[in-house]
């Protein structure tokens, strides 16, 4: 009991993907600056923001509904700290595998995106309702071909359980060949998912001026950062487990593979960002119903065909 | 190397000349420069002709003037290289008014808006001469471009 | 979901100054845009009255920041068209130099501007990057680097420092190869142009019925540009293009402005080049300025700037009128909003590259509950300034 508590909240639980969240911060602006021809923020910076944030004072505006303005924040950290219990971070085992757990983390990290519109419709301001009804928008067109890209380890591996899954094709790496394009598309619907540029249409701060946390400050403010940046590393994470074929069981070397693995993911997320400007609502929709979900089911069906005559 | 224009000058003077006469006065001070002094009342007139016979479609601004005896409302139009200053004279009155050239150059609508807040010339026939330049609160019939306008007590330096 | 009413401004993160532009929409579309003028008035038309001809010129180069250089030049060739003043061949020279130069930082920095606004930071950071070089320039020429304050009446203030003209052609040499290189970004690039392209249309007639002006109306294949149509200082010597495009949607916006950038730098160069020796300016100039009237022309980097100025035969400007491209776009601007997505709206008021603070010319301070007008006078901001000790 003592162990899976120190697991849960030391290592690898709260206090690591703290830190670690604020160090992906950190190397994702700083990348950014770099590729920008800028200088970019100290180590310390993300760390400073959210101390600073933390001490400011929270202001419920007179609109808003105080008993979700209060909630949220915490909600949408409680969900995706949650994703931890069924994730192997920096091992080849999850805390606690269970068969299913794969759809558990999507719904958690899906439940995330709800908060935010949630925060966006009960700060009940033009900007943000706007931002809210986008975020909306968006998350039905990309969540489809994420679930799709993800159902396509799944079906090779023939689990529902990540941890299974990610022992399979360890087991078979030339499965990560075959299901390349499944991981570009993840990418892609991950870049979706956590609102960053070309995909940050319900954030948008000259358009709508930051969208459903325009209300934001303070305690709020820096809960949801947080949970952004920790969305961020549970994403690579998962995507690193199905597609990168997971990480060591020896726990020097099962580090320095997780390390590795989520940096570069991080890096191509960042590089996405730096080349590309932030499309519309409409051409993300398009983009991903015309676009994605096609390629996503040729994907699934070669998977399913390889399984059916090749593995079996 | 020194390029060549065209230069409707001439014609454009014996054009206005010939239609309206003594109404119109019609000076050439430089090359592309023609000045044209109208009353009030005919100033609508000229713009229609120019538009009509000539295909005048741009206004640069309209400049108002308070000139002590009486207003000036200036039209800088720009025709094929030649800028025509339509000068209407509106005699001093309660309430000035030009026509509006709204329904001929759309172009005009905040420059005519812009004379009503701060001159005080109303554009008769203009579809929304709602406030523009000055703040909401300003007071009514507080026009500051007028040359009686207390400045100095109003904090201008 | 029912009409919901997005104000843009007064104050908002994509404008830089405060305008109010309220958009109706329809989802996420714009059904009806209005707009209310007048946030930045200063009533620089009506203080012109009781400034001398030269200190007008002075508070008419704080009418802007960016294109401050237009709206002196403008209104000093209107000066000395009423004074019957002929400046010297150099000091026309120097004037058209820094009218280039400042159309190319101008030009540089809407880039940048609209980059932010479509969530493109690179292109932000890079094009404000390449517009230090111009920058750079210009400081050593007028000693500033915004609000040169080079023009004077009769001619210009400094002459172009002596031995730099080979490293100002370096530099621009530079510049210009860098701007080949967006130019060529912006027509191979997928990215921008699908972001651009087709977003705020406006047609040929409806830019030549709204008088639009500027890279706004040559983007829609109008070519009107003063520098062609009525050339001032010494553009009649120079060989340059004028630039036209005839998509008339922001993409088309940003062509022009970027092929403007190198038609620029081509003058400037030219200028540089063909510098004439001699006085940079006339020894003696009329304080009191005859009575007369002139209304000048000058194409701004946003597009035609007029003043018209009238002189009783005093020492001040009997009137002074300015007219700031970005009013004369205003028009254009809200009929094409009408119908655009919201998320287009920003980008679409940037795309006619809007100053605020051209368009409105009172320092007076209403305070709306009592009425009273209360303004800050120098004398208590210089207090202010020192931490109101004294």
């Amino acid at each position: 009991m003592t162990a899976e508590l120190v697991q849960i909240l030391l290592f690898p639980g709260f206090v690591f993907l703290f830190a670690y969240a604020m160090f992906v911060e950190w190397f994702d602006r700083k990348a950014y600056a770099l590729m920008q021809n800028r200088v970019g923020p100290p180590w310390f910076q993300p760390f400073a923001d959210f101390i600073k944030l933390m001490a400011k004072e929270y202001i419920i505006p007179r609109r808003a509904n105080p008993l979700f303005f209060l909630l949220l924040p915490t909600g949408i950290l409680a969900f995706v700290l949650t994703t931890i219990v069924c994730l192997p971070i920096a091992s080849n085992r999850a805390l606690y595998p269970f068969e299913g757990d794969i759809l558990v983390v999507a719904f958690l990290l899906t439940a995330a995106s709800i908060v935010i519109f949630l925060m966006g419709w009960f700060s009940n301001n033009p900007f943000t309702i706007v931002g809210g009804t986008r975020a909306i928008s968006q998350m039905i067109s990309y969540e489809v071909p994420l679930l799709f890209a993800i159902l396509t380890p799944a079906i090779l591996a023939g689990s529902w359980s990540i941890t299974e899954i990610t022992a399979y094709l360890r087991a078979n790496p030339i499965l990560l060949i075959i299901q390349l394009p499944a991981l570009i598309i993840a990418l892609i619907a991950l870049q979706a998912k956590l609102e960053r540029v070309p995909f940050d249409i319900p954030e948008a701060e000259t358009e709508i001026v930051g969208g459903p946390l325009a209300e934001l400050s303070g305690r709020g403010l820096a809960l949801f950062h947080l949970a952004t940046d920790i969305e961020m590393i549970v994403g690579v994470t998962l995507l690193a487990n199905l597609f990168l074929g997971g990480f060591s069981a020896n726990p020097a070397l099962g580090l320095i593979e997780f390390f590795v693995k989520t940096l570069i993911l991080v890096f191509i997320l960042t590089a996405m960002r730096t080349v590309m400007a932030r499309v519309r609502i409409e051409q993300l929709v398009l983009f991903c119903w015309h676009k994605l979900v096609p390629i996503a089911l040729v994907q699934v069906l070669i998977a399913v065909l390889i399984k059916g005559w090749w593995l079996t | 190397m020194v390029r060549e224009y065209k230069n409707i000058d001439a014609k454009l003077k014996e054009s206005l000349e010939n239609a309206f006469g003594d109404k119109v006065k019609v000076e050439n001070p430089r090359p592309h420069r023609l000045n044209v002094t109208v009353s009030r009342d005919d100033a609508l007139e000229v713009v229609k002709h120019l538009n009509e016979k000539h295909g005048l479609t741009y206004v640069s601004t309209i400049t108002g003037v308070d000139a002590i005896e009486h207003y000036e409302v200036i039209y800088h139009f720009f025709l094929e290289n030649t800028v025509i200053n339509l000068k209407a004279i509106v005699p001093k009155e309660e309430n000035p008014w030009v026509h509006s050239i709204y329904h001929i150059i759309p172009g005009a609508d905040l420059y005519e808006r812009e004379n009503k807040d701060l001159l005080g010339i109303y554009p008769k026939g203009h579809p929304d001469p709602s406030r523009q330049t000055l703040p909401e609160d300003w007071p009514e019939g507080d026009y500051p471009l007028r040359k009686d306008w207390p400045a100095k007590e109003r904090g201008i330096r | 979901m029912a009409e919901v009413k997005i104000p843009i401004g007064p104050q908002h993160p994509a404008l830089e100054e405060p305008e109010l532009f309220l958009l109706t929409v329809d989802g996420e579309e714009i059904v009806k845009a209005e707009m209310r003028i007048g946030y930045n008035h200063r009533g620089m038309e009506k203080s012109a009255e009781f400034r001398t001809f030269l200190q007008t010129l002075y508070l008419f180069e704080r009418i802007c920041g960016i294109c401050s250089h237009s709206h002196t030049t403008c209104y000093i060739l209107a000066v000395e068209e009423v004074a019957g003043l002929e400046i010297p061949e150099r000091a026309k020279f120097i004037r058209t130099l820094v009218g280039e130069l400042e159309r190319i930082h101008s030009h540089l920095l809407w880039l940048g501007i609209a980059g932010h606004e479509i969530g493109f930071d690179t292109l932000f950071m890079y094009s404000w990057r390449d517009r230090e070089f111009v920058l750079d320039i210009l400081e050593e020429i007028t000693g500033n680097r915004v609000n040169y304050g080079i023009n004077t009446i009769g001619g210009v203030r400094r002459d172009i420092p002596e031995g730099k003209i080979d490293d100002y052609l370096k530099a621009l040499d530079i510049l210009e190869e860098r701007c080949q290189y967006y130019a060529k970004l912006a027509f191979e690039e997928g990215t921008l142009a699908a972001r651009l392209s087709g977003v705020h249309y406006l047609s040929k007639e409806k830019a030549i019925e709204l008088c639009a002006c500027g890279p706004m109306a040559r983007a829609s294949g109008v070519a009107t540009d003063v520098r062609f149509e009525e050339p001032y200082l010494v553009y009649d010597q120079i060989p340059f293009n004028l630039v036209t495009y005839d998509s008339g949607d922001i993409f088309g916006r940003t062509v022009v402005r970027v092929l403007e950038v190198i038609e620029s730098i081509k003058i400037a160069r030219y200028c540089l080049q063909n510098m004439p020796p001699g006085e940079y300016r006339l020894e003696k100039v009329p304080k009191k300025i005859p009575e007369g009237e002139a209304f000048s022309r000058y194409e701004a980097p946003r597009g035609e700037d007029v003043h018209y100025v009238r002189s009783d035969g005093g020492e001040n400007p009997y009137r002074a009128k300015v007219r700031a491209p970005t009013m004369q776009n205003l028009l254009a601007t809200m009929e094409s909003l009408k119908g655009s997505y919201i998320a287009d709206a920003p980008i679409a008021i940037a795309s006619m590259d809007p100053c605020f603070s051209c368009t409105d010319r009172i320092a007076l301070v209403r305070d709306i509950r009592s009425g009273k007008e209360s303004r800050i006078r120098f004398r208590d901001l210089s207090k202010y300034g020192k931490g109101g000790e004294r």
